[in-house]
């Protein structure tokens, strides 16, 4: 009896890992200083939005079995576009943000062709679309670094806070909105379920008569959709976009990518949800304001990366060795060793 | 078609010859079809550049420009080839092995080579290992750990930029002068260090792949891992090699561009992976494994190379490249997957 | 309706008339006849390739051209697509899982036509509810639906694998060797299930390859051997001896010519007490030189877990394997080859051949590091055994540089082989070596296997095609459900002893313990 609640306390433990991993992190606040002032928790969970997003997208391709990298570059791109129009064009905040995240979708629709239709591996699509990505983006930069220029009202009403008792900035609200939304689909709608389903069996899928290119397409879409958006807005909460967003330090695409593993959405698809990397990206963003080096952040969030890697993937080991086995013999094996011992 | 030929022919088990046919031709294409672009390219060169593509200080340019890239292939060529697409842990194998040169200089010139390259071996070890053995998702896997071994290279360093004549004592300086000047050695006066030594690589390499066990071996796991494991082959140490010949490839590549860049860093190879992956898949390698050859991968290199260098040459900017390589990348690749779909594997 | 299949006036749940399916090369399924009524079981039964599954495929609509006419309740329905087949009321549980194992119980049940509340969201409530009246439906009532499928046993996951068949409200469910991975309990568990169905009025089509499975549950069979309608009769008019002859048939004369077994005193190969907990326990069998020694036993009895475990590529718990004297513990597949011993793969198109290679690239695959020198390996070096290996076993066209993928079905199999021929070992454990292939090349495998034999070597052979078992076996051990229970010598083996036997019934000489 005594194994068996060891057991389940293992996997209790690893189900639950991103919640134990932020309430360790947040334990730890109590010993730092200066960590639970609200203008530290406003200034934490703004500046950690944008690998919300990006996070939200990848997670939502991972579990529809598919792997995007181009996140962080539609992001950056759509920042630089939102920026650059209100300035040049003198375009309307609201319609900045939209073609930014349009420009996301966009994309999002042609991963989705390539992979579904020309049958390119994801991973690799993705890398194309990076460098595609990257070179229109330089393109209409010139390299340079954009900024907001002289209107502040909507970075204003973004770093502001929405409900004057919390501590929490718009910015970062109307992401956790956007999570919610996300969830919401991926769990109660039959898309969402679909998606699940086409990540775990694209075989039963096809076979139930679920139109699997569709789903992912949609999960593409809405992955596009929300780097596209958190990336506009991202630009104008920050007052300033360049090329090389996120280049220095810690990678955002790195950070979504850890908080997706930690989170324990599955590798192999099927399995996961946005709320799972939606805590574990509150946890990096808390851990990076915790050990101010980037150094160590970097080696705590690779070390914990690596570590949720190898529990998997020797979990999985072992599983394939038993593979196959015949209930009826385990059964007298179960005797045999029980009566021998 | 198939049926009603086989159909015909009751006698014997006939198989339809036209199938042959087709599997020659897209064999041909698959071993020559990228020197076929390069000769392209080296007309759309001469024509652009009007004349002056020839040049020999174009020429050395590119060679240049390839030889870091090509010494990353040289490597990355069997990760791909034994079906595990792409290592992304080669930028910081690169950067590892050009720290830990640069870091050891003390060694003496040759010991600090070798340190740089048993950094690559040891990164190839750990992915060889999780992959060959724990069947690890190859691309997330080495993903991790590029994280990982970039964490460990900025905490133990603290994230700064390694300079060689700083650490080295002063009896020592010689060796950094020594290493510095591997980058930038012209044999002759004409052709650069770094072009003879990717050649070179190349040349072991095609040794390896075409001439021993591991090479045949490794084209059975490349083509069907569970085949090769029931053809009395050890995947596990087949694969652990192939990741170390590329932990060394990338290391070498680190340590000259270390020396190019007269520093070392974390962020030393940084786009390498991607670069050497569209050589490769321009150079014909299957990315479903056990298909390619190194003579394509050299021609993938130069392609990549001349690619870059016509771009210069018709004047678009570094940036503007970035939309061509990628667009062109994509194409290669739907070309390969769609080649490779007609040949029934997929 | 003139056509209306009437039979004294009652209307067939399935009325499947004349129907031919042709493969290229085969026709392999020859105008059968075949009709089940409402509330019956009915039972499948015939060797492998006797054409059930095609049969069965085409009714599940896999196959769009095949010809003859199938009623369902009456009325002609034409099954071109799976979509279509599932309309005209046909429920198929496949013998492997087609879970998605990382999804909820409930979303696998109701794949692709989940509950809606309103236009937007799915109705989880009502979801769960439909979804623990179909577990209630196969007597899963205490299990979460909510659970994913990996978290429940595999029996249960079959289980669930039936009711999601029924969620389509089929009149008739077709299952095929539901049994295979179920303990003995849980069968009695699934008789029960299928009971329930029966009495619901639901048709059933049971394939099974256990004899007393169909006497417990069939109410009426029909049996098929190469592509053609046996006879299709009441179980309670036949018994399993007139079964197995129908199933078998004439035995074919002259096939099997009569070899000289050169059987020497000398084992070559013993396994005691040989043991995989879960796969295979305790099993016994000797292996001596020059032999044809054929493992037997229903699918699903572990014949291919032993020869993994042998090979060392699955490691065993417990006994003793002694080849050629010594203590044999592999502890990989190429240490195996080395000590003698080869494994002929049963799937030749997932674990066989490296179809986009070369055929010498295959042949050699498994010989590359005896032939090394040092690390250097030179594959034209071998071409000359290439060529031989391939011209023994006539493959055509005798091309080494081809790629196997455009080789047909029988020549592929020759070219594996080929491969093993060319591994020099003397001990093969063949595990299905001629599954699928032409009668050309089943006659020219069989021909190297008896070949082979007479120079010294043995063979281990796996293989549920009966009369290959007789016409190559000097012995067969049976195997049923993990353990060896028995053998049957050359002269008592037939096709009928040897089904009875995997069976767990009839008469055979016990196996000295």
């Amino acid at each position: 009896m005594e194994k068996k609640n060891f057991k389940l306390n293992a996997a209790f433990i690893n189900r639950n890992r991103s919640y134990l991993l932020l309430v360790l992190i947040m334990i730890c606040g109590l010993f730092a200083k200066n960590f639970y002032t609200p203008y530290n928790i406003q200034a934490v969970t703004g500046n950690g939005s944008l690998v919300i997003w990006l996070g939200l997208g990848f997670t939502i391709v991972l579990i529809a079995g598919h792997m995007d990298m181009t996140v962080m570059y539609m992001s950056t791109f759509a920042a630089l576009l939102t920026l650059g129009l209100h300035a040049d064009q003198k375009l309307p905040w609201l319609l900045c943000v939209i073609i930014g995240a349009l420009m996301g979708v966009l994309n999002g629709l042609i991963m989705g062709l390539l992979v579904t239709k020309l049958k390119i591996h994801a991973f690799i699509a993705s890398i194309g679309m990076q460098l595609v990505l990257r070179g229109v983006m330089y393109v209409y930069c010139n390299g340079k670094e954009l900024s907001i220029g002289k209107d502040y009202t909507w970075n204003d009403m973004l770093n502001g806070k929405l409900i004057p008792f919390l501590p929490l900035s718009t910015y970062f609200i109307i992401t956790t909105i956007f999570i919610f939304g996300v969830m919401v689909i991926l769990r109660y709608t039959r898309l969402g379920r679909n998606i699940h389903m086409v990540g775990g069996n694209a075989e039963t899928a096809w076979l139930a008569g679920i139109k699997s290119d569709m789903v992912v397409i949609a999960a593409f879409v809405i992955s596009g959709l929300a780097a596209g958006l958190g990336g506009a807005l991202n630009g104008i909460y920050s007052g300033a976009a360049n090329v090389t967003m996120g280049e220095k330090g810690i990678s955002p695409f790195y950070m979504a990518f850890t908080a997706c593993v930690i989170g324990g959405t599955d590798i192999y698809g099927g399995k996961g949800s946005v709320i799972w990397t939606y805590v574990s990206l509150i946890m990096i963003a808390f851990l990076k304001a915790l050990c101010k080096s980037t150094e160590l952040q970097v080696l705590v969030i690779g070390a914990a990366l690596v570590l949720c890697l190898v529990y998997e993937t020797v979990a999985k080991y072992n599983r394939d060795k038993v593979l196959g086995r015949r209930p009826n013999l385990y059964i007298e094996y179960k005797n045999e060793t029980g009566n021998a011992k | 078609m198939s049926e009603v030929k086989k159909n015909e022919n009751t006698t014997a088990p006939k198989v339809d010859t036209r199938k042959t046919e087709i599997n020659k031709f897209t064999l041909l294409f698959n071993k020559l079809g990228i020197w076929i672009i390069v000769v392209l390219l080296i007309v759309v060169g001469l024509i652009v550049s009007g004349g002056q593509f020839f040049g020999k200080s174009n020429i050395q340019s590119i060679l240049e420009a390839v030889a870091l890239v090509g010494m990353v292939c040289a490597g990355l060529f069997y990760v791909t080839y034994s079906g595990n697409m792409t290592d992304m842990s080669v930028p910081i194998t690169m950067a590892f092995g050009g720290v830990m040169a640069v870091q050891c200089i003390n060694f003496g010139f040759v010991g600090a080579i070798v340190v740089g390259l048993l950094a690559g071996a040891l990164i190839g070890v750990i992915n060889g290992f999780m992959i060959g053995k724990m069947r690890a998702n190859a691309i997330i896997w080495t993903l991790a750990v590029n994280l990982l071994i970039s964490g460990v290279i900025r905490v133990v360093w603290q994230g700064k930029m390694l300079y060689a004549e700083d650490i080295a004592r002063e009896d020592m300086q010689d060796s950094a002068n020594l290493f510095y000047s591997i980058s930038r050695t012209y044999i002759g006066g004409v052709i650069s260090l770094m072009a003879i030594v990717m050649l070179v690589m190349f040349f072991i390499s095609w040794i390896i792949h075409t001439k021993t066990g591991f090479g045949q071996k490794l084209k059975i796991i490349g083509t069907n891992y569970e085949v090769a494991k029931f053809s009395g082959i050890n995947c596990t140490r087949q694969l652990m090699i192939a990741y170390v010949i590329n932990g060394l490839c990338s290391a070498t590549a680190g340590i000259f561009y270390a020396a190019l860049r007269k520093c070392a860093s974390y962020e030393n190879g940084t786009g390498y992976d991607f670069d050497a992956l569209t050589a490769i898949l321009l150079g014909g390698v299957s990315l479903n494994g056990g298909k390619g050859s190194i003579a394509g991968t050299i021609g993938g290199v130069l392609a990549y190379g001349m690619l870059n260098n016509i771009l210069s040459w018709v004047g678009l900017g570094t940036y503007s490249k970035y939309l061509v390589q990628g667009i062109v990348f994509l194409f290669i690749v739907w070309l390969n997957t769609y080649s490779n779909r007609k040949l029934g594997k997929a | 309706m003139s056509n209306e299949p009437n039979n004294a006036g009652q209307v067939y749940a399935l009325d499947m008339q004349k129907v031919s399916k042709r493969f290229p090369g085969t026709l392999a399924v020859d105008k059968v006849d075949f009709r089940v009524k409402k509330g019956e079981v009915h039972a499948l039964m015939g060797e492998n390739g006797a054409g059930k599954s095609t049969l069965m495929k085409m009714l599940n609509g896999l196959f769009n051209d095949y010809t003859g006419d199938i009623y369902i309740n009456g009325e002609k329905k034409l099954l071109h697509s799976p979509m279509l087949a599932k309309e005209a009321g046909i429920g198929m549980v496949y013998q492997e899982l087609s879970l998605a194992r990382r999804i909820s119980i409930y979303e696998n049940l109701l794949v692709g036509r989940l509950p809606k509340k309103n236009a937007l969201f799915i109705d989880k409530k009502k979801a769960i509810a439909e979804a623990k009246e179909l577990l209630s439906r196969v007597g899963l009532d205490d299990i979460d639906p909510t659970l994913d499928v990996s978290e429940i046993s595999q029996c249960e996951a079959q289980l669930v694998e039936i009711a999601k068949v029924l969620g389509f409200n089929p009149s008739i469910v077709v299952m095929d060797e539901p049994t295979s991975a179920l303990s003995s309990e849980e069968v009695n568990r699934l008789y029960g299930i299928i009971r329930q169905l029966k009495s619901e009025g639901l048709a059933i089509v049971y394939i099974s390859h256990h004899l007393a499975e169909i006497f417990e549950i069939a109410d009426n069979v029909t049996v098929m051997r190469d592509g053609k309608l046996v006879g299709a009769l009441p179980v309670s008019e036949t018994n399993p001896d007139h079964l197995v002859e129908m199933m078998v048939g004439e035995p074919v004369k002259n096939f099997y010519a009569d070899h000289e077994s050169n059987i020497q005193k000398e084992v070559v190969l013993k396994a005691e007490d040989y043991t995989r907990w879960g796969f295979f326990h305790h099993v016994n069998f000797e292996l001596h030189k020059g032999e044809v020694l054929a493992i037997c036993g229903l699918a699903g009895a572990g014949r291919t877990e032993i020869a993994r475990a042998l090979i060392g590529v699955d490691k065993a718990d417990g006994g003793k394997v002694t080849i050629h004297g010594k203590e044999a513990n592999f502890k990989d597949f190429g240490a195996a080859i080395a000590g003698g011993l080869g494994y002929l793969t049963e799937d030749r198109k997932v674990v066989g051949l490296a179809l986009n290679q070369t055929v010498a690239d295959n042949v050699t695959s498994c010989i590359i590091d005896q032939n090394s020198k040092g690390i250097f390996f030179n594959a034209a070096g071998l071409n000359g055994l290439v060529d031989e290996k391939i011209n023994e076993m006539s493959v055509y066209p005798a091309d080494r540089d081809r790629l196997v993928n455009s080789f047909s079905g029988g020549n592929q199999q020759k070219v594996l082989m080929a491969k093993w021929l060319a591994s020099g070992v003397d001990i093969l454990i063949l595990d299905e070596p001629t599954r699928g292939v032409d009668v050309n090349a089943k006659q020219v495998i069989h021909n190297v296997v008896k070949d082979y034999v007479s120079k010294g070597n043995s063979v281990i052979l796996l293989s549920s095609d009966l009369p290959e078992v007789v016409g190559l076996a000097d012995r067969a051990v049976i195997l049923r459900e993990g353990h060896t229970i028995g053998e049957i010598q050359k002269k008592d083996m037939t096709e009928n002893s040897i089904l009875i036997a995997a069976n767990g019934e009839g008469e055979f000489v016990s196996c000295p313990k």
